[in-house]
């Protein structure tokens, strides 16, 4: 993304330099250290949740634990499968990893965003943000990552040469392909809401208060809808419980890695846990106004960004490891009817409610610069009667088209409904 | 025409304004399907009957008729991205009318097929290919055109293998989709490089494309331009079926149920021909000296091969679709005249539309077809296996010695055939004479002599492939006993409707005649 | 300069790229270089500061294209040389001739011209005849260009797909009563 920095544009000086490649780093270290601090904090968590104590031996409460892993991954033998293709094999898990990275230099990770602040510091005589990248477009390079890092999964899969890793390998890119689309839907209600594709500005809109003493996070503007489907359908992209039918030690062994070992295991391990980690992290920057929050004194306003930060990803972190402790794994049918049967409708349902009324509000309010439609007549209650009256139509029409298909499947399979629900056997099939 | 400057302040820029009344024809033929698939997925009794049929024509006619009220229409819409003039509305009539005959002989078709599974999606798919024709013949935007192309296309390259149960349509799709993506790739890329050349994808700008600074018109002098139009050329060349890109045409019509055949041979043929025409006038016109040739030669190699290879072949799908070669030799010629071959090129089009839907019916309609049983996934499998090709000649439909002793089983679709065979080998008092007549006219008046001798040579020829038909009918016997005619109402309603048009335009031509006058402007 | 840097390397990684589909024997290396390849012509679209036409490269093509790709690759077990038809030596003469006449042609279209010189043609002067895309703001200026010049095109499009989902549907719906029902129907 190298257009994509601003401060490229007119001529690069070893200031420049030193400042990008410094904050890349800081962004990497601190995306390692969380995952190891993440993995520890999953282990113990989990453990707690099933009445266990959980790794306790190295270092104090175990934290330890995941460097000695990590150590322990480093020294075993490097196996190669015979059958494998050798080249696609070794490079796969850096197609995990990278994207798994770059996801993160787009969060913005601290700054103050009280009053006019919009983030930015000022360091080496240069203002920029406290991110590695503020591209215009961040919030589609992190759907673009996504969707590159679904080719590490996949080629692990099949070049592996072996069943069990091609068949986790095929679930995952499905599973992948149906959810991107639920959350790209309800991405874009966060995009109608801020104006803007870069995320620092999509945290600026959300700085300071909203309705009475709430925040003014999408969360809330949004109406919790797409912060639910977003929250679905992300838990589904990082193949974790419920939806880690990829990795079903059940029935595929170890899914895409079975034939990994030592450090290229390793490097799945920790892309798996950096993309956890992003993807909490997004989630604040999106619906939780990611750094911004008051300024409680003591310290620089840009590190209050940092705490508020922390600690709502804090949360979504502990409700990641919380789903897996309880939520039990969906079957595949299942899986596939909640992506493209629920969450695709509903997201694209919300969407068109909130761009519909967003033009309607404009239009009451006597903007008059965008108009699509040229009537005062399209206001706000207007908007509300008609998207009943759709919402209704619709419903019913979904409704009277599903039990439709199902008694037709049922005719053909020698079957009758009898009150829309349990179907019985006549015993013609 | 609203010329877009690129807008600094995103809340300031103009919807274009939808002037629905115009576009009407067009919208209901794009609108109508998607209301017939989402009613017929929730009222499951409207897949039975000729109920999708009746719609579809209903539908059809509708448009046909409010394209008839704007007549006097000659505007630019949507900025300039769409224009109703004579030449759109003729385009749009063609079509919508064609549409309709087509429903009504696709119901016979399924009822003859006893196909019923597939019902609806025939007549939404027919449908919306149809409004993509509409686009095309409407388009003022080189990407207009090209996603109306694919439209057009792409559906029908799922007609034409709708029928799942034939082997050979699937594999005839799957010959046309694979050449149709070739052609569509090489004509996008002729989209880009004339793009590349001038700065814009409207053809009025194309065509007076911005002199730049330096005083020099980038139309006149870029060899970039040239390359463009001679990929769009090839591009166009193989939608409309015009040799030397002619060799999908035999195989896909034999293979595709005869009704897509009609629908091919007639809508989607003069849909890419007035679209061909229409960019070839309005953009490159100042490109004429150089495209002229070009287009005469596909012009002749068209008359040629449409003609003589017709004469070899044996089944009746492979002469027609050859026929329908020889016509678009002629159609060639009415757009290689520029101003003077518009009047024709619409004669041309509309007599042939449905002159050869009525032929391709009454070919459905004498077939005797026993309902197809469902083959076993196993041979289905080897069809599309790359090795094992069913020979094409022998796999389906008449051959000419099937019709013999036609005239005593079918006395009247025999009868109605005739006159349509006529008619395409351009009898006087067909109006295929005066179609024949008005291309090689507009050949002589650009004094293009060699091609109208061409195009007279060929029609002496092409009329021997018409008469071998009538002969087989009339002149050769068969002692098999008179089948039982099972043809629906519908269908013949539609074939006699193309019969007494073929006729009364032929003895009395000036209704048509002067619907196409004033369109070339 | 970095400009031009960034313009050479990634030219050579599409052309590249491009080369491996063509030459490389295994379909899974093909559909891997293809994917180089369009990531490379991302970058190009970056260094013109068309960063939502270069993200949208990475998702459409990149992300669902080429996984498409992969994935029928991979479900239908074409991923060995073996199954490869390697096409005839006079094939791959005749191909490689015609892809040096069409080059050649490109070439001429370029760099040959007219009367005028060089300068009539747009695509080397790069004289467009509309204002150069702001560069803070292209997504803007693509969301008014589709609502204003191409809002036809962009309506066409929904016909398209429409008429895509409905034939990908009828095509594979086999309607001969062997679709299993999932078992929580059957019972």
């Amino acid at each position: 993304m190298i257009g994509a920095q601003p401060y490229l544009a007119d001529g690069v000086d070893l200031g420049d330099i030193v400042l990008a490649v410094s904050k890349a780093t800081i962004a990497f270290v601190v995306l390692l250290v969380s995952v190891m601090l993440m993995v520890w904090f999953e282990r113990k968590v989990v453990s707690r949740l099933q009445n266990r104590i959980g790794p306790n031996v190295a270092g104090p409460f175990g934290i330890f634990q995941t460097l000695a892993d990590g150590i322990k991954l480093f020294f075993k033998e490097d196996l190669i499968p015979e059958r494998s293709d050798p080249l696609i094999f070794k490079l796969a898990p850096y197609l995990s990893l990278v994207p798994a990275f770059l996801t993160f230099t787009i969060v913005p990770i601290a700054g103050d965003f009280n009053a006019d602040n919009n983030g930015s510091v000022t360091i080496f005589g240069r203002e920029t943000f406290l991110q590695v990248a503020d591209a215009p477009v961040g919030v589609l390079l992190f759907l673009a990552m996504s969707s590159v890092g679904v080719y590490g999964i996949m080629l692990a899969g099949w070049a592996s040469g072996s069943k069990y890793p091609l068949i986790g390998s095929v679930r995952a890119t499905a599973q992948a392909i149906s959810y991107e689309a639920a959350l790209g839907l309800s991405l874009v209600s966060v995009i109608i809401l801020s104006g803007s594709l870069s995320t620092n500005a999509i945290v600026d809109v959300q700085a300071g208060a909203g309705a009475g003493f709430l925040p003014n996070w999408h969360l809330i503007t949004s109406a919790f809808v797409p912060f639910i489907v977003f929250v679905i359908a992300g838990t589904a992209e990082l193949n974790r419980p419920p939806f880690d039918l990829v990795e079903a030690e059940q029935e595929l062994v170890g899914g895409f890695h079975t034939e990994y070992s030592s450090i290229r295991f390793a490097l799945f391990f920790l892309a798996e846990f950096m993309n956890t980690v992003t993807m909490s992290a997004i989630i604040v920057t999106l619906f939780l106004g990611g750094p911004a929050g008051p300024n409680l004194g003591l310290l620089p306003g840009w590190a209050w960004g940092f705490v508020w930060f922390f600690a709502k990803l804090l949360v979504f972190l502990f409700m990641f490891v919380w789903f897996r402790a309880t939520l039990p794994r969906l079957r595949y049918d299942q899986l596939m009817n909640l992506g493209w049967k629920v969450l695709i409708p509903v997201s694209l349902g919300w969407l068109l409610l909130l761009s519909g009324l967003r033009l309607a509000s404009e239009n009451s309010a006597g903007v008059t610069e965008l108009r699509f439609i040229d009537s005062d007549s399209f206001n706000t209650v207007v908007f509300a009667g008609l998207a009943v009256s759709i919402f209704l139509v619709a419903t019913l029409l979904l409704s009277t088209a599903l039990r439709d298909s199902k008694k037709n499947r049922l005719k053909e399979h020698g079957l009758v409904m009898v009150d829309g629900s349990e179907p019985i056997n006549t015993g013609a099939s | 025409m609203i010329t877009f400057q690129t807008v600094a302040n995103p809340d300031a820029f103009e919807v274009p304004i939808v002037e629905w009344g115009a576009l009407s024809p067009l919208l209901i033929m794009a609108l109508a399907p998607i209301l017939l698939v989402t009613v017929s997925s929730v009222v499951p009794s409207f897949k039975k009957a000729s109920l999708p049929t009746v719609y579809t024509a209903g539908a059809a006619l509708l448009s046909a008729a409010v394209t008839a009220t704007l007549w006097s229409d000659n505007r630019l819409l949507m900025d300039g991205a769409l224009t109703i003039d004579r030449f759109t509305l003729v385009g749009w009539l063609i079509i919508a009318v064609g549409v309709a005959a087509i429903a009504m002989l696709l119901d016979n078709y399924i009822v003859k097929q006893g196909y019923f599974e597939q019902i609806i999606e025939w007549n939404v798919l027919l449908m919306i290919s149809a409004a993509g024709g509409m686009i095309v013949v409407a388009a003022q935007d080189l990407i207009v055109l090209f996603v109306g192309i694919e439209v057009l296309s792409i559906a029908t390259y799922v007609l034409v293998g709708l029928h799942l149960r034939k082997p050979i349509a699937q594999e005839a799709a799957f010959k046309y989709f694979i050449l149709g993506a070739v052609s569509s790739g090489v004509f996008a890329y002729g989209i880009a490089l004339v793009y590349g050349a001038t700065g814009s994808t409207y053809l009025s700008e194309i065509a007076t494309s911005g002199r730049n600074s330096l005083g020099l018109n980038p139309v006149v002098d870029s060899s970039l331009m040239l390359v463009g139009i001679a990929l769009m050329l090839g591009g166009f060349a193989f939608k409309v079926g015009a040799a030397p890109f002619h060799s999908w045409t035999p195989d896909v019509y034999q293979g595709a149920p005869t009704p897509i055949t009609a629908y091919m041979a007639s809508a989607v043929k003069v849909a890419a021909a007035l679209g061909f025409a229409r960019v070839m006038h309005d953009a490159f016109g100042e490109f004429s000296v150089d495209w002229q040739p070009l287009v005469s030669v596909l012009a002749v190699l068209s008359l040629v091969a449409g003609s003589f290879i017709g004469l070899a072949q044996k089944n009746l799908k492979r002469i027609l679709a050859y026929s329908s070669i020889n016509h678009v030799g002629f159609i060639l010629i009415a757009i290689y005249a520029l101003d003077e071959g518009v009047e024709a090129l619409l004669f041309y089009s509309a007599s042939y539309a449905f002159t050869v839907i009525g032929s391709f019916g009454i070919l459905m309609m004498m077939t005797q077809t026993e309902p197809v049983l469902a083959e076993s996934d196993d041979e289905k499998m080897v069809m599309i296996g790359a090795n094992k090709i069913r020979n094409l000649e022998s796999a389906d439909g008449m051959t000419l010695d099937d019709l013999a002793g036609a005239s005593k089983r079918h006395p009247l679709l025999a009868g109605l055939f005739a006159v349509l065979l006529f008619s395409q080998a351009g009898v006087p008092f067909t109006v295929g004479f005066w179609a024949k007549l008005q291309a090689i006219l507009a050949a002589v008046s650009v004094e293009a002599y060699l091609l109208a001798g061409f195009a007279i040579l060929a029609a002496v020829v092409a009329a021997v492939l018409y008469l071998r038909i009538v002969v087989a009918m009339y002149l050769k016997s068969d002692d098999s006993e008179p089948a039982r005619t099972n043809y629906s109402k519908l269908s013949l309603i539609a074939v006699v409707a193309c019969v007494l048009l073929t006729v009364g335009l032929g003895i009395y031509p000036e209704p048509l005649s002067d619907l196409v006058t004033n369109a070339g402007s | 300069m970095i400009d031009v840097v960034v313009f050479g390397v990634s030219a050579i990684i599409v052309l590249g790229g491009a080369l491996g589909v063509v030459l490389s024997k295994n379909p899974v290396r093909a559909a891997l270089s293809l994917v180089a390849s369009f990531l490379a012509v991302a970058v190009l679209f970056v260094i013109q500061q068309a960063h939502f036409l270069a993200l949208v490269q990475v998702v459409v093509y990149g992300g669902a294209i080429v996984v498409l790709f992969l994935f029928v690759i991979m479900l239908l077990g074409v991923d060995k040389v073996e199954d490869l038809d390697l096409p005839e030596r006079s094939q791959v003469v005749a191909g490689i001739v015609s892809g040096l006449a069409f080059f050649g042609l490109i070439c001429a279209g370029l760099f040959v011209s007219g009367p005028g010189g060089d300068e009539g043609n747009v695509a080397l002067t790069g004289q467009i005849g509309r204002n150069p895309i702001d560069s803070t703001d292209d997504i803007n200026q693509l969301a008014a260009d589709i609502f204003t010049r191409n809002l036809v095109p962009f309506m066409a499009t929904a016909l398209l797909l429409t008429i895509a989902t409905i034939g990908a549907v009828v095509m594979v719906k086999n309607s001969e009563a062997d679709s299993s029902l999932p078992e929580a129907e059957v019972n």
